[in-house]
């Protein structure tokens, strides 16, 4: 089977990239320029917030692949269980 | 002010009645009508119990008002409005009935002031939701019907022996209060709020249901179901340490399948029970603005979810099914609809000036100390990945190219409804302090302090420079239709299995039993049968004549013999 190519192409994905990279250049400027109120660990400090933000988004990735890879449902067997189950 | 206890959830039950009788042009203005009553009812009242009388020696207690019961109560019957709206849009009398009985279920057992009657309502909400499912068009809807009324029968069983227990243990009082998990009564009936608010390993009742609902349906469960739970557990359980926990692990679930759900509306249950996790983990720290955080998330929860519901609910009505892996055309062919979807999902995911962020600020607030950083780092991380799974990934298959654009824009009802959840939505991001007010505790946060917005920006931007990257270099999975196993894999499958597997065996036992005992009881009879017909023939010379006369004999000799001297 040709598996769809993830790669996207026109659409939305250029506007949606402009966005976020303003969105991550103004926080992070905001960020790094305003006087924070004391940190109480080091997930406040500036820079932080997109250190995590990437980290949910290949997060989000591997969440993406392991559920395909370990949890996709075959259709075969669902269809057994349909029969035979509520 | 009326004169007669009205618990303001009793008025969509009735409303429920008459939607029954009424035609389709008045359906819609009766739900709106009857929140808008229940509004007033609520609003109109003081603090405090209303009323109470007796029965059976126990006291009931149809209403009691405070501050934490009135902002889900605000909530949930803003939200009836909203879906009231929505639900003109299309033709199903049945749901618009099971919508009233779940909403008024849901909004009677928040005011109700013991535990019994607040059983009976939540159990009426239970009813309402599976009655929702059933009334669905949607495929496989009757069997997922069924699967919920199993988890609700579960729920109501814990409740039962947990009230039971209860007022065994406390001389009658059915009072609500404060309970606690090491007593038996208390143990039960946190399991059976652990159900309720879709707990890890009871999590998937919801995400089934919200699947298989019609859209309105859809909604109506989304907004009026699982937040009742958070409501009882800040109700009974505040500051109970295994909700913490919990609250964690749904968290890191929701966020995990809502990243890789091909199905929307399921993304956007397991969403929702991220978000719930983080309500269950603020009412385990207890403190004081967690709780009030609690209840401001979980208003702003019940409006933006059904918001998002509402949006796919319109792909749905058009197309049957709302998968990531079909949204082709969707931009071309429902653009409305596309918009509303991208301003639901950012709500969702706390983008600032939309509905959760200003409720996230405060439940970030209440875990910032050094005890509870690792759920400040899990609560943090949430946003950026709800807005991959439910934005960036619908909006990126929603604007791909499909010719012909094949689907036309949803009904006019249908884009009010959304258009009203939308506008909740934006209104309470972006002037959250009347939210903030209404809560116990007041909430002196300012959600829009320069390093918060700026913090959350650069966190949501960060997300999706990285996950757009990742799909530019071909990393990131393809959008493909596929269904995700659960923990339901478990009971649709190798418990289904053992179930039909013991049926099959008790079917045989039983078979083996009736052949058994039909040759036993027919040798018997045709035994009986002989002694009989063989006692009707006194001429037949048999051992039984001379026994006779032998008896007699003897009998007479022991008298002469046993004569007293």
């Amino acid at each position: 089977m040709r598996t769809p190519d993830p790669r996207p192409r026109g659409g939305a994905a250029g506007p949606w990239l402009v966005v976020c990279l303003a969105a991550l250049a103004a926080g992070a400027a905001f960020d790094f320029g305003v006087d924070h109120p004391a940190a109480f660990w080091i997930g406040m400090r500036p820079g932080a917030a997109a250190a995590l933000g990437a980290g949910a988004a290949c997060f989000a990735v591997i969440a993406g692949h392991a559920a395909r890879t370990l949890l996709r449902r075959r259709e075969h067997d669902g269809g057994r269980r349909a029969r035979h189950h509520p | 002010m009326l004169d007669i206890t009205l618990n303001p959830g009793f008025i969509p039950l009735l409303a429920a009645l008459l939607v029954l009788a009424a035609p389709q042009a008045l359906r819609a203005p009766l739900m709106a009508l009857s929140a808008f009553s229940a509004l007033w009812l609520l609003l109109d009242r003081e603090f405090g119990v209303d009323a109470s009388v007796q029965q059976m020696g126990l006291r009931i207690v149809p209403l009691e008002l405070d501050a934490l019961n009135q902002v889900f109560g605000i909530g949930l019957l803003i939200a009836l409005v909203v879906i009231a709206a929505y639900s003109s849009g299309r033709k199903n009398r049945f749901e618009d009935c099971a919508i009233l009985v779940l909403a008024g279920g849901a909004v009677s057992a928040l005011f109700v002031g013991d535990l019994i009657l607040f059983a009976a309502t939540a159990a009426l909400a239970s009813f309402g939701a599976a009655w929702v499912v059933f009334a669905s068009p949607l495929r496989q809807s009757a069997r997922a019907g069924v699967r919920l009324l199993v988890w609700q029968g579960l729920e109501g069983l814990l409740f039962l022996v947990g009230i039971a227990l209860h007022i065994a243990d406390n001389q009658g009082v059915t009072t609500i209060r404060r309970l606690s998990v090491g007593e038996l009564s208390g143990a039960f009936i946190f399991a059976a709020l652990m159900i309720r608010v879709g707990a890890p390993l009871a999590h998937v009742w919801f995400k089934d249901a919200v699947a298989h609902a019609a859209p309105a349906g859809a909604a109506a469960i989304s907004a009026f179901s699982v937040m009742l739970g958070v409501y009882a557990l800040a109700r009974f359980f505040p500051a109970e340490a295994l909700l913490v926990p919990a609250g964690a692990v749904m968290v890191g679930l929701g966020a995990f399948y809502a990243a890789a759900e091909d199905d929307l509306r399921a993304a956007a249950a397991y969403a929702q029970t991220a978000q719930t996790g983080i309500g269950l983990t603020l009412v385990g720290v207890g403190s004081p603005l967690a709780l009030a955080a609690v209840e401001a998330h979980a208003f702003t929860c019940i409006l933006a979810f059904a918001a998002l519901q509402m949006s796919l609910g319109n792909i749905v009505e058009r197309r049957g099914e709302a998968r990531a892996s079909g949204l082709a055309g969707l931009g071309q062919g429902m653009p409305l609809t596309t918009g509303f979807l991208l301003l639901s999902g950012l709500a969702c995911a706390g983008f600032p000036g939309l509905a959760l962020y200003p409720t996230f600020a405060a439940a970030l607030e209440a875990a910032a100390q050094w005890e509870t950083r690792w759920l400040w780092t899990l609560f943090s991380c949430l946003p950026a990945i709800l807005f991959v799974g439910l934005c960036l990934r619908a909006s990126l298959a929603a604007h791909k190219r499909a010719d012909p654009a094949p689907y036309a824009e949803a009904p006019y009802g249908m884009l009010l409804g959304v258009s009203l959840a939308s506008f909740f939505c934006v209104a309470l991001g972006i002037a959250p302090h009347w939210l903030y007010n209404l809560t116990p505790t007041e909430m002196s946060i300012d959600p829009f302090a320069l390093d918060r917005v700026a913090r959350q920006f650069e966190l949501i931007g960060a997300a999706g420079v990285v996950f757009l990257a990742l799909r530019l270099f071909g990393v990131a999975p393809a959008d493909a239709p596929t269904r995700l196993l659960d923990m339901d894999a478990v009971y649709r499958g190798p418990v289904a299995a053992a179930g039909r597997w013991a049926g099959e065996v008790a079917l045989r036992a039983l078979g083996a039993a009736q052949f058994g005992w039909d040759q036993v009881s027919g040798e018997a009879g045709t035994r009986l049968g002989a002694w009989l017909r063989r006692l009707d023939r006194p001429y037949v010379q048999t051992w039984s004549g001379p026994a006779q006369l032998l008896a007699i004999a003897a009998a007479i000799l022991m008298a002469l013999f046993a004569r007293p001297n």
